[in-house]
Protein backbone atom coordinates (compact mmCIF):
# COMPACT_ATOMS: atom_id res chain seq x y z
CA UNK A 1 0.00 0.00 0.00
CA UNK A 2 1.65 3.16 -1.05
CA UNK A 3 1.64 6.22 1.08
CA UNK A 4 -0.17 9.21 0.31
CA UNK A 5 2.94 11.26 -0.33
CA UNK A 6 3.78 8.94 -3.25
CA UNK A 7 0.57 9.06 -4.47
CA UNK A 8 0.30 12.45 -4.91
CA UNK A 9 4.01 12.80 -6.21
CA UNK A 10 2.72 9.97 -9.08
CA UNK A 11 -0.41 12.22 -9.48
CA UNK A 12 1.58 15.64 -9.97
CA UNK A 13 4.19 14.08 -12.41
CA UNK A 14 1.30 12.72 -15.02
CA UNK A 15 -0.27 16.08 -14.43
CA UNK A 16 3.47 17.99 -15.20
CA UNK A 17 3.22 19.56 -12.11
CA UNK A 18 6.23 18.25 -10.05
CA UNK A 19 9.38 20.67 -8.90
CA UNK A 20 12.54 19.84 -9.69
CA UNK A 21 13.18 18.79 -5.76
CA UNK A 22 9.94 16.18 -6.23
CA UNK A 23 11.35 15.01 -9.42
CA UNK A 24 14.31 13.85 -8.03
CA UNK A 25 12.48 12.39 -4.94
CA UNK A 26 10.05 10.36 -7.37
CA UNK A 27 12.62 9.26 -9.31
CA UNK A 28 14.28 7.47 -6.36
CA UNK A 29 11.37 5.49 -5.16
CA UNK A 30 10.24 4.92 -8.94
CA UNK A 31 13.42 2.91 -8.49
CA UNK A 32 12.91 1.78 -5.46
CA UNK A 33 8.95 0.54 -4.89
CA UNK A 34 8.06 -1.95 -7.79
CA UNK A 35 4.93 -0.67 -6.72
CA UNK A 36 5.24 2.70 -6.97
CA UNK A 37 6.69 1.98 -10.20
CA UNK A 38 3.61 0.02 -11.77
CA UNK A 39 1.23 2.66 -10.34
CA UNK A 40 3.01 5.37 -12.19
CA UNK A 41 3.43 3.23 -15.43
CA UNK A 42 -0.79 2.27 -15.72
CA UNK A 43 -1.82 5.95 -14.69
CA UNK A 44 0.27 7.39 -17.16
CA UNK A 45 -0.74 4.85 -20.17
CA UNK A 46 -4.08 5.17 -18.64
CA UNK A 47 -4.22 9.37 -19.23
CA UNK A 48 -2.98 8.90 -22.42
CA UNK A 49 -5.57 6.36 -24.13
CA UNK A 50 -8.20 8.64 -21.82
CA UNK A 51 -6.45 11.92 -23.62
CA UNK A 52 -6.10 10.48 -26.83
CA UNK A 53 -10.23 9.55 -27.65
CA UNK A 54 -10.93 12.22 -30.50
CA UNK A 55 -13.79 14.60 -29.52
CA UNK A 56 -17.40 13.76 -29.95
CA UNK A 57 -19.15 15.56 -32.93
CA UNK A 58 -23.12 16.16 -31.56
CA UNK A 59 -25.52 14.67 -33.93
CA UNK A 60 -27.19 17.74 -34.72
CA UNK A 61 -26.58 21.99 -35.30
CA UNK A 62 -27.49 23.01 -31.74
CA UNK A 63 -26.98 26.47 -32.43
CA UNK A 64 -29.93 26.51 -34.66
CA UNK A 65 -32.06 24.40 -32.40
CA UNK A 66 -31.13 27.52 -29.58
CA UNK A 67 -31.94 29.99 -32.18
CA UNK A 68 -35.10 28.85 -33.29
CA UNK A 69 -36.24 27.95 -29.91
CA UNK A 70 -35.49 31.48 -28.95
CA UNK A 71 -36.80 33.02 -31.94
CA UNK A 72 -40.39 30.49 -31.96
CA UNK A 73 -43.25 33.11 -31.78
CA UNK A 74 -46.66 32.09 -31.14
CA UNK A 75 -47.46 27.89 -31.22
CA UNK A 76 -44.06 27.13 -30.84
CA UNK A 77 -43.66 28.87 -27.66
CA UNK A 78 -41.78 31.73 -26.20
CA UNK A 79 -40.50 30.93 -23.29
CA UNK A 80 -38.30 33.18 -20.39
CA UNK A 81 -36.16 32.56 -17.99
CA UNK A 82 -37.67 34.51 -15.34
CA UNK A 83 -40.21 33.19 -13.14
CA UNK A 84 -43.76 34.10 -11.97
CA UNK A 85 -44.28 36.21 -8.49
CA UNK A 86 -45.87 32.99 -7.35
CA UNK A 87 -47.42 34.83 -3.50
CA UNK A 88 -50.66 33.36 -3.05
CA UNK A 89 -53.24 35.47 -2.36
CA UNK A 90 -57.50 35.05 -1.30
CA UNK A 91 -57.69 36.48 -4.72
CA UNK A 92 -55.46 34.39 -6.72
CA UNK A 93 -57.67 30.97 -5.30
CA UNK A 94 -60.60 32.95 -6.60
CA UNK A 95 -60.27 32.63 -10.01
CA UNK A 96 -61.34 29.34 -11.17
CA UNK A 97 -64.59 30.47 -9.59
CA UNK A 98 -65.05 33.16 -12.78
CA UNK A 99 -63.53 31.31 -15.39
CA UNK A 100 -67.10 30.65 -16.88
CA UNK A 101 -67.92 34.43 -16.34
CA UNK A 102 -65.00 35.03 -18.20
CA UNK A 103 -65.29 32.82 -21.10
CA UNK A 104 -68.48 34.84 -21.97
CA UNK A 105 -67.09 38.35 -20.49
CA UNK A 106 -63.61 38.20 -21.96
CA UNK A 107 -62.83 41.92 -22.19
CA UNK A 108 -64.40 43.02 -18.84
CA UNK A 109 -62.69 40.65 -16.37
CA UNK A 110 -59.80 42.39 -15.84
CA UNK A 111 -57.50 45.34 -16.86
CA UNK A 112 -53.95 45.58 -17.13
CA UNK A 113 -52.92 48.81 -15.62
CA UNK A 114 -49.48 49.57 -15.95
CA UNK A 115 -48.24 52.04 -12.71
CA UNK A 116 -46.01 54.74 -13.82
CA UNK A 117 -42.54 54.80 -11.82
CA UNK A 118 -41.71 58.46 -13.12
CA UNK A 119 -44.17 61.90 -12.88
CA UNK A 120 -43.56 62.17 -16.35
CA UNK A 121 -45.74 59.32 -17.38
CA UNK A 122 -48.69 60.68 -14.51
CA UNK A 123 -50.92 61.78 -17.60
CA UNK A 124 -51.02 58.55 -19.62
CA UNK A 125 -52.23 56.66 -16.73
CA UNK A 126 -55.44 54.72 -17.68
CA UNK A 127 -55.46 56.83 -20.47
CA UNK A 128 -53.38 53.78 -22.14
CA UNK A 129 -54.92 51.18 -20.63
CA UNK A 130 -58.41 52.71 -21.48
CA UNK A 131 -59.82 55.51 -22.42
CA UNK A 132 -61.39 57.79 -19.55
CA UNK A 133 -64.16 59.65 -21.95
CA UNK A 134 -66.20 58.04 -25.03
CA UNK A 135 -65.45 60.97 -26.77
CA UNK A 136 -61.57 60.78 -26.11
CA UNK A 137 -59.96 59.35 -28.97
CA UNK A 138 -58.90 55.67 -27.86
CA UNK A 139 -54.82 55.62 -28.24
CA UNK A 140 -55.10 52.44 -26.64
CA UNK A 141 -58.64 51.15 -26.58
CA UNK A 142 -57.91 48.30 -24.01
CA UNK A 143 -54.90 45.99 -22.65
CA UNK A 144 -56.34 43.65 -21.16
CA UNK A 145 -55.38 40.53 -18.90
CA UNK A 146 -57.64 37.86 -18.75
CA UNK A 147 -58.72 34.25 -18.21
CA UNK A 148 -59.11 32.14 -21.25
CA UNK A 149 -59.44 28.32 -20.53
CA UNK A 150 -56.40 28.54 -18.18
CA UNK A 151 -54.39 30.77 -19.51
CA UNK A 152 -53.89 34.67 -18.61
CA UNK A 153 -54.11 36.32 -22.00
CA UNK A 154 -53.21 40.20 -22.87
CA UNK A 155 -55.12 42.01 -25.34
CA UNK A 156 -53.61 44.51 -27.44
CA UNK A 157 -56.25 46.58 -29.12
CA UNK A 158 -54.60 49.85 -30.83
CA UNK A 159 -57.40 51.76 -33.09
CA UNK A 160 -54.43 54.35 -34.65
CA UNK A 161 -52.49 53.99 -37.20
CA UNK A 162 -49.30 54.38 -34.94
CA UNK A 163 -45.74 52.50 -34.27
CA UNK A 164 -45.88 50.45 -30.85
CA UNK A 165 -43.74 48.71 -28.41
CA UNK A 166 -44.89 46.80 -25.52
CA UNK A 167 -42.03 45.16 -23.37
CA UNK A 168 -42.77 42.59 -20.43
CA UNK A 169 -40.48 41.81 -18.18
CA UNK A 170 -41.14 39.21 -15.42
CA UNK A 171 -39.93 40.65 -11.71
CA UNK A 172 -38.90 37.07 -10.61
CA UNK A 173 -35.21 36.61 -11.71
CA UNK A 174 -34.93 33.75 -9.51
CA UNK A 175 -38.01 31.57 -9.31
CA UNK A 176 -37.85 28.32 -11.42
CA UNK A 177 -40.89 27.49 -12.91
CA UNK A 178 -40.92 30.17 -16.41
CA UNK A 179 -43.40 32.59 -18.03
CA UNK A 180 -44.68 30.95 -21.47
CA UNK A 181 -45.58 33.14 -23.97
CA UNK A 182 -48.07 31.76 -26.90
CA UNK A 183 -50.34 32.25 -29.74
CA UNK A 184 -48.37 35.61 -30.70
CA UNK A 185 -49.43 36.31 -33.95
CA UNK A 186 -46.30 37.52 -35.75
CA UNK A 187 -48.27 38.79 -38.86
CA UNK A 188 -49.12 42.07 -36.44
CA UNK A 189 -46.32 41.90 -33.74
CA UNK A 190 -42.61 41.31 -34.09
CA UNK A 191 -40.85 39.38 -31.27
CA UNK A 192 -37.70 40.20 -29.43
CA UNK A 193 -36.41 37.62 -27.21
CA UNK A 194 -35.34 39.27 -24.32
CA UNK A 195 -32.92 37.44 -20.94
CA UNK A 196 -35.69 38.42 -18.92
CA UNK A 197 -38.97 39.27 -20.85
CA UNK A 198 -40.39 39.67 -24.63
CA UNK A 199 -40.57 42.71 -26.65
CA UNK A 200 -43.42 43.04 -29.03
CA UNK A 201 -43.59 45.67 -31.45
CA UNK A 202 -45.39 46.63 -34.56
CA UNK A 203 -47.77 48.95 -36.30
CA UNK A 204 -50.98 49.59 -35.46
CA UNK A 205 -54.14 49.50 -36.23
CA UNK A 206 -53.52 45.93 -34.40
CA UNK A 207 -56.30 44.08 -32.37
CA UNK A 208 -54.90 40.89 -31.11
CA UNK A 209 -54.58 38.27 -28.19
CA UNK A 210 -51.81 36.49 -26.72
CA UNK A 211 -51.36 34.11 -23.51
CA UNK A 212 -48.94 33.95 -20.74
CA UNK A 213 -48.72 30.91 -18.83
CA UNK A 214 -46.78 28.84 -16.43
CA UNK A 215 -46.91 25.03 -16.66
CA UNK A 216 -47.20 24.01 -13.01
CA UNK A 217 -49.77 26.61 -11.52
CA UNK A 218 -51.79 27.98 -14.90
CA UNK A 219 -53.80 30.07 -11.78
CA UNK A 220 -50.98 32.72 -10.77
CA UNK A 221 -51.12 35.39 -11.58
CA UNK A 222 -47.74 37.02 -13.38
CA UNK A 223 -46.00 40.24 -11.56
CA UNK A 224 -44.75 42.19 -14.96
CA UNK A 225 -42.88 44.73 -15.49
CA UNK A 226 -43.33 46.69 -18.38
CA UNK A 227 -42.90 49.28 -20.54
CA UNK A 228 -45.66 50.44 -23.79
CA UNK A 229 -44.95 52.71 -26.69
CA UNK A 230 -47.21 54.38 -28.54
CA UNK A 231 -46.34 56.64 -31.36
CA UNK A 232 -43.84 59.07 -28.72
CA UNK A 233 -44.91 58.19 -25.84
CA UNK A 234 -43.65 55.85 -23.28
CA UNK A 235 -45.14 54.56 -20.15
CA UNK A 236 -43.09 52.74 -17.79
CA UNK A 237 -44.52 50.33 -15.34
CA UNK A 238 -45.64 47.79 -13.08
CA UNK A 239 -48.19 45.42 -14.58
CA UNK A 240 -50.46 44.85 -12.37
CA UNK A 241 -54.48 42.61 -12.84
CA UNK A 242 -56.79 45.80 -10.86
CA UNK A 243 -60.17 43.92 -12.64
CA UNK A 244 -61.99 41.07 -10.47
CA UNK B 1 -12.79 34.18 -30.32
CA UNK B 2 -10.93 36.87 -28.25
CA UNK B 3 -11.73 37.32 -24.34
CA UNK B 4 -12.76 41.08 -25.89
CA UNK B 5 -14.44 39.66 -28.85
CA UNK B 6 -16.35 37.30 -26.28
CA UNK B 7 -16.97 40.04 -23.92
CA UNK B 8 -18.96 42.11 -26.19
CA UNK B 9 -21.04 39.43 -27.17
CA UNK B 10 -22.57 38.64 -23.86
CA UNK B 11 -22.73 42.14 -23.33
CA UNK B 12 -25.03 42.33 -26.90
CA UNK B 13 -26.63 38.65 -25.47
CA UNK B 14 -27.78 41.09 -22.45
CA UNK B 15 -29.76 43.62 -24.37
CA UNK B 16 -31.69 40.55 -25.98
CA UNK B 17 -29.32 39.98 -29.30
CA UNK B 18 -30.08 36.63 -30.45
CA UNK B 19 -27.61 36.91 -33.40
CA UNK B 20 -25.09 37.43 -31.14
CA UNK B 21 -26.09 34.68 -28.16
CA UNK B 22 -26.16 32.17 -31.84
CA UNK B 23 -22.57 33.24 -32.54
CA UNK B 24 -21.59 32.41 -28.49
CA UNK B 25 -23.90 28.87 -28.68
CA UNK B 26 -21.37 27.97 -32.27
CA UNK B 27 -17.80 28.74 -30.41
CA UNK B 28 -19.28 26.57 -27.54
CA UNK B 29 -21.25 23.87 -28.37
CA UNK B 30 -19.01 21.32 -29.18
CA UNK B 31 -17.06 22.18 -25.86
CA UNK B 32 -20.71 21.81 -23.78
CA UNK B 33 -21.61 19.20 -26.03
CA UNK B 34 -18.79 16.78 -25.16
CA UNK B 35 -18.40 17.01 -21.65
CA UNK B 36 -22.35 16.40 -21.38
CA UNK B 37 -21.38 13.27 -23.46
CA UNK B 38 -19.02 12.12 -20.97
CA UNK B 39 -21.49 12.35 -18.15
CA UNK B 40 -24.52 11.13 -19.38
CA UNK B 41 -22.99 8.81 -22.38
CA UNK B 42 -25.66 9.28 -24.48
CA UNK B 43 -25.48 11.42 -27.84
CA UNK B 44 -28.68 11.99 -28.09
CA UNK B 45 -29.22 13.20 -24.48
CA UNK B 46 -25.81 14.94 -24.62
CA UNK B 47 -27.52 16.68 -27.26
CA UNK B 48 -30.64 17.64 -25.33
CA UNK B 49 -28.89 19.01 -22.74
CA UNK B 50 -26.76 21.08 -24.61
CA UNK B 51 -29.37 22.52 -26.04
CA UNK B 52 -31.49 22.99 -22.59
CA UNK B 53 -28.06 24.41 -20.83
CA UNK B 54 -27.43 27.12 -23.88
CA UNK B 55 -31.48 27.88 -23.01
CA UNK B 56 -30.72 28.34 -19.47
CA UNK B 57 -27.50 30.75 -20.11
CA UNK B 58 -29.53 32.89 -22.49
CA UNK B 59 -32.21 33.15 -19.71
CA UNK B 60 -29.75 34.17 -17.20
CA UNK B 61 -27.56 36.05 -18.69
CA UNK B 62 -28.40 39.49 -17.60
CA UNK B 63 -27.21 38.21 -14.11
CA UNK B 64 -24.16 37.18 -15.32
CA UNK B 65 -21.45 39.04 -13.35
CA UNK B 66 -18.83 39.93 -16.64
CA UNK B 67 -15.73 39.81 -14.27
CA UNK B 68 -16.33 36.43 -14.06
CA UNK B 69 -15.12 33.98 -16.40
CA UNK B 70 -18.12 33.18 -18.73
CA UNK B 71 -16.83 29.70 -19.37
CA UNK B 72 -16.86 28.49 -16.22
CA UNK B 73 -20.01 29.86 -15.60
CA UNK B 74 -21.42 27.54 -18.76
CA UNK B 75 -19.51 24.69 -17.44
CA UNK B 76 -21.09 24.38 -14.24
CA UNK B 77 -24.72 25.53 -15.92
CA UNK B 78 -24.02 22.45 -18.28
CA UNK B 79 -22.86 20.04 -15.61
CA UNK B 80 -25.72 20.28 -13.50
CA UNK B 81 -28.12 20.18 -16.46
CA UNK B 82 -26.53 16.65 -17.34
CA UNK B 83 -26.39 15.67 -13.41
CA UNK B 84 -29.73 16.74 -13.42
CA UNK B 85 -31.14 14.57 -17.00
CA UNK B 86 -28.83 11.75 -15.48
CA UNK B 87 -30.64 11.38 -11.87
CA UNK B 88 -34.05 11.82 -13.56
CA UNK B 89 -33.07 8.70 -16.24
CA UNK B 90 -32.35 6.72 -13.24
CA UNK B 91 -35.33 6.92 -11.13
CA UNK B 92 -37.32 5.46 -14.11
CA UNK B 93 -35.00 3.76 -16.27
CA UNK B 94 -32.48 1.23 -14.67
CA UNK B 95 -29.39 1.75 -16.53
CA UNK B 96 -28.86 -0.49 -19.52
CA UNK B 97 -24.90 -0.65 -20.77
CA UNK B 98 -26.04 -2.32 -24.24
CA UNK B 99 -28.97 0.35 -24.66
CA UNK B 100 -27.23 3.41 -24.15
CA UNK B 101 -23.52 2.21 -25.86
CA UNK B 102 -24.92 1.42 -28.50
CA UNK B 103 -25.89 4.45 -30.11
CA UNK B 104 -22.55 6.18 -29.13
CA UNK B 105 -20.67 4.77 -32.32
CA UNK B 106 -18.67 6.55 -35.02
CA UNK B 107 -19.47 5.21 -38.53
CA UNK B 108 -16.22 4.97 -39.26
CA UNK B 109 -14.32 4.04 -36.38
CA UNK B 110 -12.39 1.37 -36.36
CA UNK B 111 -13.34 -1.64 -34.14
CA UNK B 112 -10.18 -1.46 -32.14
CA UNK B 113 -10.84 2.05 -31.52
CA UNK B 114 -14.50 1.46 -30.91
CA UNK B 115 -13.97 -1.13 -28.34
CA UNK B 116 -11.02 1.13 -26.78
CA UNK B 117 -14.12 3.87 -26.57
CA UNK B 118 -16.65 1.27 -25.36
CA UNK B 119 -14.49 -0.14 -22.69
CA UNK B 120 -13.80 3.74 -21.37
CA UNK B 121 -16.92 4.64 -21.45
CA UNK B 122 -18.62 1.56 -19.31
CA UNK B 123 -15.68 2.53 -16.91
CA UNK B 124 -16.81 6.13 -16.78
CA UNK B 125 -20.33 5.20 -16.32
CA UNK B 126 -19.25 2.81 -13.38
CA UNK B 127 -17.72 6.15 -12.06
CA UNK B 128 -19.36 8.04 -9.00
CA UNK B 129 -20.73 11.05 -10.43
CA UNK B 130 -18.06 13.16 -8.93
CA UNK B 131 -14.87 11.37 -10.27
CA UNK B 132 -16.75 11.45 -13.49
CA UNK B 133 -17.08 14.84 -13.58
CA UNK B 134 -13.63 15.79 -12.63
CA UNK B 135 -12.11 13.51 -14.86
CA UNK B 136 -14.48 14.37 -18.02
CA UNK B 137 -12.98 18.41 -17.16
CA UNK B 138 -9.53 17.62 -16.50
CA UNK B 139 -8.85 14.99 -19.39
CA UNK B 140 -11.99 15.09 -22.03
CA UNK B 141 -12.07 19.43 -21.50
CA UNK B 142 -8.29 19.43 -20.60
CA UNK B 143 -9.11 22.45 -17.78
CA UNK B 144 -6.52 22.96 -15.14
CA UNK B 145 -6.92 22.21 -11.51
CA UNK B 146 -8.13 26.28 -11.13
CA UNK B 147 -10.39 26.02 -13.70
CA UNK B 148 -11.92 22.96 -12.52
CA UNK B 149 -12.55 24.65 -8.96
CA UNK B 150 -13.95 27.59 -10.19
CA UNK B 151 -16.27 25.35 -12.32
CA UNK B 152 -17.03 22.74 -9.32
CA UNK B 153 -16.74 25.94 -6.68
CA UNK B 154 -14.76 24.12 -4.54
CA UNK B 155 -10.69 24.86 -4.03
CA UNK B 156 -8.01 23.57 -5.82
CA UNK B 157 -7.07 21.14 -3.11
CA UNK B 158 -10.00 19.04 -3.16
CA UNK B 159 -9.82 19.04 -6.68
CA UNK B 160 -6.77 17.50 -6.38
CA UNK B 161 -8.00 14.96 -4.14
CA UNK B 162 -11.25 14.29 -6.29
CA UNK B 163 -9.02 13.82 -9.39
CA UNK B 164 -6.34 11.42 -7.86
CA UNK B 165 -9.21 9.21 -6.05
CA UNK B 166 -11.34 8.99 -9.37
CA UNK B 167 -7.48 7.99 -11.69
CA UNK B 168 -7.68 5.22 -9.19
CA UNK B 169 -10.95 3.86 -9.28
CA UNK B 170 -10.96 4.42 -13.37
CA UNK B 171 -7.49 2.54 -13.26
CA UNK B 172 -8.99 -0.46 -11.16
CA UNK B 173 -12.20 -0.52 -13.61
CA UNK B 174 -10.28 -0.22 -16.64
CA UNK B 175 -8.97 -4.16 -17.98
CA UNK B 176 -5.04 -4.11 -17.50
CA UNK B 177 -4.80 -5.44 -20.81
CA UNK B 178 -6.76 -2.04 -22.35
CA UNK B 179 -3.62 -0.01 -20.26
CA UNK B 180 -1.00 -1.99 -21.66
CA UNK B 181 -2.10 -0.52 -25.43
CA UNK B 182 -0.73 2.58 -24.91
Amino acid sequence: MLDSQTTELINKAIDGQLESDEEATLATLLSRDNEARTLFEQLSAMITLIEAQPPETAPRDISEAVRARLMSPGSEIVTIGAALNRKSTKKQRAIPAFFALAASMMIAVGIVTISPITDDDADLVGTLARPTAADQAPVLNELIYLVNNGRWAIEIDIKRSVPFELTLRSEDQMGSHNPIFSNIDTEDLQITQLASGIKLSGQGPVNTTFFITDDHSPSIRPSLTGSLSLGNRTLSGRITVTGN
Amino acid sequence: MTEDEEHILIEQCKKGDINAYTLLVKEYQNTIFNCAWRIVLNREDAADITQSAFLKLFERIETFDSNRKFFSWMYRIAINEALDHKRRRRTFDEFDEEKHSSDNRAPDASLEDEELKATIAACLRRLPDDARVVITLKHFSGLSYNEIGEILEIPERTVKSRLYSARQKMKNLLPVSIIQRA
